[in-house]
């Protein structure tokens, strides 16, 4: 008797086999022990595949929600990337881009993707502003999957960020690895981190980046009290262009 | 294509696919991200967005790896570990859980390991083969073979530790 082969019984279990096939397959197996076997091993190990990707994403998620805790009630580490990111915000994805369309608008001129490509009106585009702090700094505001990531990139150490909350009862904030002087503030409603006092700056291509609660309706996006960006009824919108480097507050504030 | 259809739909697995591939959260962000604003330049019907996506996530990880030599790196990427002794047994077999399974993970092939990977999300045989570039008739020994090397892997590292 010819035993099935591995392949076969492996597309046996995926249910890859025509109908024709697969009736071939159960009389085989029907009758063959030795085939039995084989199909229960393979059958284990794709299980065991599976069950080691679950304890996977399970770990990950938890270290997550474990890390979130630590950052909230230990002000002097840096908080991990990966927290919080369970809960962060349901709000732009779909009209983000309307700004983004308004003739004449700077805005038009700040929209910048990843490949830097224009976008053109509608509705479920992705958009991104680019403020254009300077020539190594910026700050991007990017709807994804739900939330808001502000990234804020290329500001020389000592830059101090903070947020506040008002309508909301989670932020997360993470800084680039390697940032081991970092300070992070948590209170009610506040969330403050300030980068190193000393040293070289944050590094540009990872950046600040801030998730804000669900459930936000609005917010704005200021530079030492001036509001350089706004967050509203599912558009982001630029109020103007700056050009400032330095050590710039940004607050980040969000309500109703 | 509903691109916010599409974008809802796809993301939370497509996003778990780089994770897993890439074993680094910030990685898996950036090229799932890039990959949906790149499916906003094509206009693909929402059955064919599904495999190209995960072409273009496999793409950008594989170039990531290559410009910026952090392979061992990536594929050795451990899950943060809290600094604070509470709890810190359940932290560090977390931990631990999770560097097992990358270790067992970066024991297999790029090739072996996408296929593995896609399969799990349920991609079909024939759509695996496409972006493998292999037979459909191969993939089934391709990955009942993947399968035991992985196994291989996990549980020698199960009988080392």
């Amino acid at each position: 008797m010819n035993h099935l082969t591995d392949a076969v019984l492996q597309a046996w279990i995926d249910e890859e086999l025509d109908p024709a096939d697969r009736v071939q397959v159960a009389d085989h197996l029907a009758s063959c022990s030795a085939c039995r076997n084989t199909l229960a091993e393979l059958r284990a190990t794709a299980e065991l595949f599976t069950g080691a990707l679950v304890s996977y994403d399970e770990s990950i998620m938890r270290s997550s929600q474990r890390e979130m805790s630590v950052g909230r009630t230990h002000g002097s580490r840096t908080l991990p990337r990966w927290v919080g990111r369970a809960a962060a915000v349901t709000l732009l994805l779909g009209g983000a881009a309307v700004a983004a369309v308004i003739p004449g608008s700077p805005l038009r001129e700040l929209i910048r993707g990843p490949d830097a490509t224009e976008v053109t009106p509608a509705p479920e585009e992705i958009a991104a502003i680019d403020l254009g702090i300077s020539s190594g700094a910026s700050i991007t505001v990017r709807p994804l999957d739900g939330r808001i990531r502000i990234r804020i990139n290329g500001f020389p150490a000592g830059t101090r960020v903070r947020i506040v909350l008002i309508n909301g009862a989670l932020a997360v904030a993470s800084l680039p690895d390697g940032e081991p002087n970092a300070r992070f503030v948590v209170a009610a409603g506040l969330l403050e981190v300030v980068g190193p006092g000393s040293g070289s700056a944050l590094q540009e291509d990872v950046g600040l980046i801030l998730q804000l609660p669900r459930l936000v309706q609005s917010g704005v996006v200021e530079l030492n009290g001036v509001v350089e960006a706004r967050v509203s009824g599912g558009r982001i919108v630029a109020e103007r262009q700056v050009s400032r480097l330095g050590d710039e507050e940004v607050i980040i504030e969000v309500g109703e | 294509m509903d691109f916010q259809t599409t974008y809802r739909d796809l993301y939370p697995a497509l996003h778990r696919f780089a994770l897993r591939l890439s074993g680094d959260p910030d990685v898996a962000d950036d090229v799932v991200q890039e990959a949906f604003t790149r499916l906003l330049e094509h206009d693909l019907p929402s059955d064919e967005a599904r495999p190209w996506l995960y072409v273009v996530v496999t793409n950008l990880y594989r170039d990531r790896i290559r410009n910026r030599e952090r392979r061992g790196r990536l594929l050795a990427a451990q899950p943060p570990v809290p600094e604070v002794p509470e709890a810190a047994d359940l932290a560090v077999e977390r931990a631990e859980r999770v560097a097992r399974v990358r270790r067992a993970l970066g024991g297999l092939s790029e090739r072996d390991r996408r296929m593995l990977l896609m399969r799990e999300e349920g991609f079909k045989y024939a759509e695996i083969a496409e972006v493998l570039g292999v037979r459909p008739t191969s993939v089934g020994a391709l990955v009942a073979r993947a399968l035991k090397r992985f196994a291989r892997e996990y549980g020698t590292l199960d009988e080392a530790e």
